[in-house]
Formats: structure tokens, sequence, C-alpha cells
């Protein structure tokens, strides 16, 4: 009984959002129809999940997306893990921190991606590109927010750790990686947005196969239906990547789910800064 | 004085990392189109820019970001406004928003060719479809988070909407539209980039684009170092004109470091 209440009264407070979402598809739909719209101009929401279905059934979107999908999350990988080890030792030696945040800092203000013509000269049309692209957008958000994280930790606890003589890997591991890990998330979570916009970018540019490409090469076809399935498509991943790095976020840095106010409260903190 | 010292480290290490490009194409003896020595870039930079062959490019970079930074900007600002004021608009419309940002904007710029084509036009539409996201987060977290204590006091004085939205709701939140303004400016020259080497004619990117493929890479990286420039020039605007805003505010060295991204 209360359960059903409770599902009516979540469904109750997402009645607006499913209007709208219904109105603006059914918009779309009769706009295309009555306006007779051409398919290569707008094609409507029916023809979108038809292109949707052909493309995951026989296979046109089912390549080109595998390539994208590795040679982001490969990009990912190596550009994070690369970020955050030399973020975390940047914040344990000074100098180093002193020397290249503000760099670093500086370098997050231009525009990367524009790399990407030259990355093909040096490593090739082939995935290697799209990779090192990749990382290199996704090292610098969170290179960044790992050491801003490892600036976190309040004094009062490292004196402590100090006072009782802890040994520095026992003082990063209880208290500064603790304190850093939610900056380290918002890097994350920035990183997965860059990765895909830097390995479409390089797929733009020259490639052999992924999505970027299939997108550019269906616009030469005015097949505009399979590009908004392929778009979608980039969408999908996008919002799995995301939601992935806030279940893992929910997972590793558990305290800071536990009480919601007090977690609502230092995500503010942290949007502000 | 401190402020020269803190300069120091990153000057120090700038110089460091133009030293061992130097050395590298020296030593490896690397030929010129794969990676030239920052000597060389240089120079053609400084040919460039002097000789004026690269000011059309620079010139059509920054007019396409700039105006998409400014509608984009405007856009946002307003959109945050709205949903903030209606909730019910809110309910209705942030799932789609946020949804919506999961899509890599960038890979719409072939479809915007197709609707618009080429030119200012649709350099414009990607700029402000990229940089609408990071400015309407910043901008609705801002304009959102204000105390409640502040905003119950407002209403206890029966201040009108548009009163407590000027004088309590927005400058609560510049600090926040601020690391937005900031943020954007880098993704502003992306957009403008990424139509440039899809569609270029003209522009930054198409220069790149151009030089890789007839192997001129000294004007390929001579160009990326003009953007870098610019983008770092157009942040640090931004941050000037913070502080003269938000002058009560001040937090401005790290504001870029952890904000909300798009």
């Amino acid at each position: 009984m209360n359960r059903t209440r409770s599902i009516l009264a979540s469904l109750a407070r997402r009645m607006p959002a499913i209007v709208a979402g219904a109105g603006l598809l059914a918009v779309w739909s009769a706009a295309v129809r009555l306006l007779q719209i051409e398919p290569y101009v707008l094609p409507g929401p029916e023809e979108t999940l038809r292109a949707l279905w052909l493309g995951w059934g026989h296979g046109r979107l089912y390549a080109p997306a595998l390539f994208t999908i590795q040679a982001t999350m490969a990009g990912l990988f190596i550009g994070c893990f690369l970020g955050v080890a030399l973020g975390i030792l940047a914040g344990e030696i000074e100098p180093i921190g002193k020397m290249f945040y503000p760099l670093v800092v500086g370098i997050q203000a231009m525009p990367l991606i524009a790399i990407a013509p030259l990355l093909v000269v040096w490593l090739g049309i082939g995935i290697e590109s799209k990779i090192f692209m990749v990382a290199q957008l996704c090292f610098f958000p969170t290179f960044v927010s790992t050491i801003a994280g490892m600036r976190a930790a309040g004094p009062e606890l490292l004196d402590l750790y100090r006072t009782f003589d802890a040994g520095r890997w026992h003082t990063l591991r209880n208290v500064r990686l603790p304190a850093a890990a939610s900056f380290i998330f918002g890097g994350l979570q920035i990183s997965v947005v860059l990765s895909l916009i830097g390995c479409v970018v390089a797929e733009f540019v020259a490639s052999t196969s992924g999505l970027g490409a299939l997108v550019k090469s269906l616009s030469g076809d005015l097949d505009v239906a399979m590009m908004f399935a392929a778009i979608l498509s980039l969408g999908i991943m996008g919002a799995i990547g995301g939601l992935t790095v806030r279940w893992l976020h929910r997972r590793l840095a558990f305290w800071e789910f536990e009480q919601p106010q007090r977690s609502a409260k230092s995500r503010q903190q942290k949007a502000s800064r | 004085m401190n402020a020269a010292r803190s300069a120091l480290w990153p000057a120090a290490a700038v110089a460091a990392v133009v030293l061992i490009w130097q050395l590298a194409v020296w030593y490896l003896a690397l030929p010129s189109h794969l990676l030239p020595s920052p000597v060389n870039v240089g120079r053609r930079l400084s040919g460039g820019l002097m000789g004026g062959d690269m000011w059309p490019d620079i010139g059509a970079t920054v007019a396409g970001a700039l105006a998409g930074y400014t509608i984009g900007a405007v856009a946002a600002l307003v959109l945050a406004a709205v949903l903030v004021e209606l909730p019910i608009l809110d309910r209705a419309l942030q799932p789609y928003i946020l949804a919506f940002q999961a899509i890599p904007k960038v890979a719409i710029a072939p479809l915007i060719f197709i609707w618009v084509g080429f030119g200012l036009e649709s350099q414009v539409i990607l700029v402000v479809l990229i940089v609408f996201f990071p400015l309407f987060l910043n901008s609705y977290l801002g304009l959102s988070g204000v105390d409640r204590n502040l905003l119950d006091l407002y209403k206890v004085f029966s201040a009108g909407r548009l009163h407590t939205f000027v004088n309590l709701r927005l400058p609560a939140a510049s600090p926040q539209i601020f690391i937005g303004l900031q943020i954007a400016v880098a993704f502003s020259l992306t957009g403008c980039v990424v139509m440039e080497f899809l569609t270029g004619t003209r522009g930054a990117g198409f220069l790149i684009v151009n030089a890789s493929n007839s192997l001129d890479a000294e004007t390929a990286v001579a160009a990326m170092v003009v953007l870098g420039a610019i983008g770092v020039l157009g942040t640090q605007l931004v941050r000037i004109i913070e502080r003269r805003v938000v002058f009560w505010h001040c937090n401005p060295n790290e504001a870029a470091a952890v904000a909300v991204s798009s």
C-alpha cells in the first residue's frame, strides 16, 4: 500500500517531465508530417528510431561504435591514470606542484583539440591517434582536480598525523586521498565528457572507423536519420560513462553519501570553489 | 614581489619544456615536418603575425567564438533564470537538458553543416551549443543555491520577484556564473576549431588542418600556439572582469580548477 503510494508520488513528481517529453515527440512528429519536411532535412522520431534499430540490428553502427568505445576507454584510462598518479605526486612533492600547477591551469584554458590534425601526422589515421587525443584531453582536468584535492585535507588532521609521527604513505592513504576523493571524481566526470568529444573530433579529422567518422561520411549522403541514430548512440555512451563514474564514486567514497544533508553541502562547497 | 615569485616556478617549467623540445629536435634530428623546433615555430609565428598572413584566420576564429560565446552566455543565463523562477517548467525540462548534456556536442557539427551550410552561422551555432552547458549548469546552481534564510527574509518584507532576483539571486550567483564564463572560453574556441576542421575555408582550425595535410608542421604548431594564447588571454580577461564585478568574492586563482564543467 505504502509502496504503491510512493510509486504514485514519484510518478506525480515526474509528470511535468513526462508530459513535456511526450509533447516534444508529438510536435516533432507532427511537424515533420504536416509541413512535409524532407527526411534528408529532418527525419521524424519514427524514422530516427528505425535508423537506430537498423543501424544496431544490421551492423552499420556496430563496428564504428566498437571502435569509438575502445578508443575512448583506452584513452580515458591512460589519461585519468596518469592524471591521478602525477597529481598525487605533485601534491606530495611541493616543488613539482608549484612548477606545474599554474602551468596546467593555463593549459586548461587552451583548446587542446586543435592538435588533432598533427596527431594524425604523427600517429596515423588508426586508433592510436584517437587514444592519444582522448588521453591528453582527460589528463589535465584529472591532474588539476587531484592536486586541488590533495590540498583539501584539513590542516588539523594533518597536524595530528604529523604529531603521531605517521609516515607519508600512511597519511596519504588515510587523510589526503579520502579528502581528495570528491575532487578526483569531479575531474573524472569532466574527463568522461571530454573523452567522447576528443574521440569524435579526432575521427572527424581522419580515421579508419568510428562514430565520428561515420557521422561525417553520412552527412555526405544526407542520411540524416542514421546521423541522428549515431549521435544518439554517442549520447547513450556518454550517459553510461557518467553514470559509471557516479556509481564508482558512491562505491569508493561511500562516506560522502552517508549523510545526505552533509554531502549536499560539501557538493555545494565544491561547486563554488 | 609575491606575484613575481609565484610566477617564477611556472616560467621555469615553460622554459624547461621549450629547452627540452629544442634539444630533442637537435639531437634526435627530427624532420621538421614531424616536429618543428621552437625556434622555427617562433620564426613562423613572428612572420605570420608581423607579416600579417595569419590575421584573417585568427580574426575569423575569434569572431565566431566571440559571437557564439555571447549568444550562448545570454541564452544560458536566461534559461537558468526562467527555470529557477518557474519550478514547474524546471521539473518538465531539467531531465531533458541533462540528457542532452551527455551527447558530445561536436558530433552534431556535420548536422549543423547540412542545415546551415558553410560559414560563420554554422560556427556560431556549434559554439552556442558547446558553451551552453557549462554556463547553464553553473548559472542554475548559483541561482538556485541562494541561502534560504535570505530568501525568506525577502519574502517576509514582501519584496517582489524581480527585486529579489536582481538584488539577491543574481549577486549571490555571480561567483558561480563567472566560473562558467571562465570555462566557456576554451569551449568556445574548441567549437570554432572543430567547425573549421570540418568545413573550413578560413580560420585557425582550417590553418592547422591545411598545414598538417601539406606537412607544414611549423604553421600548424604556430596556429596552435596562437589559439592557446587566445584561450589564456580570454580566460584572464574574464577573470579581471570577475574581480571588478564580484569584488566581494575572492578566490579567482583556483576557480577554473575544480569547477562544475559541461
